[in-house]
């Protein structure tokens, strides 16, 4: 449909070619038939061109109605001319033909688009329907209600024109915001690639290193620890105690060694691997850590409450040494109590989960909770409670890995709790 | 015979002594590197006096083996008639779950990471030995090739 301005525009132009036709042939009886036919298709052209210039032109299709345009110029100013005898009307209509050839050159689209742009805005301001009428030289009564008309015109075809070159304009800012983000685009895919490269050195680097860490720190150790043990074993008797203890200390400081490589290594492993989600019965992993801490010491009296039907979504092997450490640590610190007591479950908050495991051990001071989860850091003496202090850092990685948090509350002598939430 | 590939001395007379005290101390034979433990499976190179056929009832074998790597000996066994069905026990250090993948798909019978605890690593020595000398059956070079 024709907006109302263009309804208006088209209805002032036929307007202005009938009156004009209408004029000339009542005040120059004289004029020639042919004179009117082209003129009347002119018209009917710049009619179709508003119906056209509805939507913004596509920049491709620019150089298309560019080159109507100053042909339909060109055509009425040389034809105008010649009628009235006067000879640049040719010059001028070489020129437009030049310019429209040049828009369609394929210079590379901004400049195309500002070539179009140019000469649509210099040929649309109807100055072919004036030249054309001027140079066909009007007697003066045929000249004033036209010339008010055609003013009309030119009036409502600027209007259409502005839409149109703001339009253009608008294109134009968009193909060079295109080719600048095409050039940045490059310059980024070249620093992806630049960056994926250092990245993957890096990476095969750690993998080395995390190997030569699980493969080559053992070996010594197990040297320590085993022939500590075979001086202990084969020659025991000829040592007094105090011989035996150190030997015994070696093996022990051996067996720490290994068992703070084994922490590290899976640290970092928890770090790299990539997460595969999927539905998992929470309450069955504490239930089967439990058993596996219930067997080291079958003797000890704890009283375990594990909420049933603890189903969340995430990564099933790294949840699992979460909560292995968990539990390992409230089994832990829950030593000197008798009865123990170890609660896990969850609490609805804020539509999600939060998971807690609570005990009655010794707890902690609530001073230095934020150093719980720093790797080596230890809020207890190696005497008291052993670990690596590696433990809770990987609940940390494996909790935040899942975009969740983990933090704990706690009193010394009052027992500590542990809350983690998942996403 | 117990074959055992291992570059680390230590390691070696950590696993001696376990096989010891199992009482089949004398039945071990060592090779210090990937080549040296094919050269004395396929009796070539230093081991070229040795009988083939005369294939040990184990192979324990490290992965981190000088010249050629544990993996590739195992390849390499595994591709040839003699060697094919010859027990392949991997005892490393490694505790990666990906050198575990590698020796089973390549064909390991068994994957043992040595404890650094000397019990265990002991305990673990001597159940290997129980079950793969004294326990397990294997084809003899024979009727390896013959298969």
């Amino acid at each position: 449909m024709l907006s109302a301005r263009a309804a208006g525009g088209a209805a002032i132009i036929l307007a202005g070619v009938v009156l004009f036709s209408a004029a000339k042939a009542m005040f120059e009886p004289a004029t020639p038939l042919s004179w009117y036919l082209p003129f009347g298709v002119l018209g009917l052209l710049q009619l179709m061109m508003i119906a056209a210039l509805q939507r913004p032109i596509p920049v491709d299709k620019l150089e298309s109605f560019a080159f109507l345009d100053v042909v339909a110029a060109c055509g009425v100013i040389a034809w105008g001319g010649a009628a009235s005898g006067r000879t640049h009307s040719a010059q001028l209509f070489l020129v437009g033909l030049a310019m429209s050839a040049a828009a369609l050159v394929p210079w590379g689209p901004k400049i195309q688009a500002a070539l179009c742009i140019t000469v649509l805005a210099a040929t649309q301001a109807n100055v072919y329907m004036v030249s054309g009428g001027f140079l066909s030289g009007l007697a003066f009564p045929t000249l004033v209600p036209v010339v008010v008309l055609l003013a009309a015109s030119i009036y409502v075809s600027y209007s259409l024109d502005r839409t149109r070159l703001a339009a253009g304009r608008e294109e134009l800012r968009r193909i060079a915001a295109e080719a600048e983000a095409v050039e940045l685009n490059e310059l980024l895919a070249d620093n992806v690639a630049a960056r994926t490269a250092d990245y993957r050195a890096v990476n095969r680097e750690l993998e080395n290193f995390t190997y030569s860490v699980a493969h080559d720190l053992r070996a010594p150790l197990r040297s320590m620890d085993g022939f500590a043990a075979a001086v202990l074993d084969d020659y025991g008797d000829r040592l007094d105690e105090d011989g035996r203890d150190y030997l015994s200390r070696i093996s022990a400081s051996a067996q720490k060694l290994g068992v703070l490589i084994d922490d590290l290594l899976k640290l970092s492993q928890v770090v790299r691997v990539k997460i595969e989600r999927r539905e998992i019965d929470l309450s069955k992993i504490y239930e089967e850590s439990f058993a596996q801490w219930r067997e080291t010491d079958p003797s000890r009296r704890v009283e375990i409450k594990v909420a049933p039907g603890m189903i969340a979504e995430g990564d099933a092997a790294l949840l699992r040494l979460a909560i292995d450490n968990l539990v390992g640590n409230a089994w832990k610190f829950t030593r000197n109590e008798d009865p123990a007591i170890i609660e896990c479950g969850r609490l609805e908050e804020d539509g999600g989960y939060v998971y807690f495991i609570k005990d009655n051990g010794v707890g902690f001071d609530e001073t230095y909770a934020a150093k719980l989860f720093k790797v080596f850091e230890r809020l207890h003496v190696d005497r008291q409670f052993e670990g690596t202090g590696v433990g809770l850092a990987t609940v940390r990685q494996v909790v935040e890995r899942h975009g969740g948090r983990v933090w704990a509350e706690s009193e010394p002598g009052k027992g500590a709790a542990f809350y983690f939430t998942l996403h | 015979m117990i074959l055992l590939a291992e570059d680390d001395p230590n390691d070696e007379l950590l696993t001696v002594r376990a096989l010891k005290k199992l009482g089949i101390g004398n039945e071990i034979e060592v090779v210090r590197d990937g080549a040296e433990t094919l050269e004395f499976l396929f009796a070539t190179g230093q081991h070229a006096g040795r009988d083939p056929a005369d294939l040990p009832q184990v192979l324990l074998l490290d992965l981190k083996l000088p010249k050629v790597s544990g993996l590739e000996v195992l390849q390499k066994l595994r591709g040839e008639a003699l060697t094919k069905w010859l027990p392949v026990v991997v005892l490393t250090s490694s505790s990666l779950d990906k050198d575990m993948v590698e020796s089973y798909r390549l064909g390991a019978n068994s994957f043992v990471q040595k404890p650094v605890n000397s019990t265990e690593f002991s305990e673990a020595v001597r159940n290997l030995g129980l079950y793969w000398y004294l326990i397990n059956r294997r084809p003899n070079g024979k009727q390896a090739v013959a298969g």
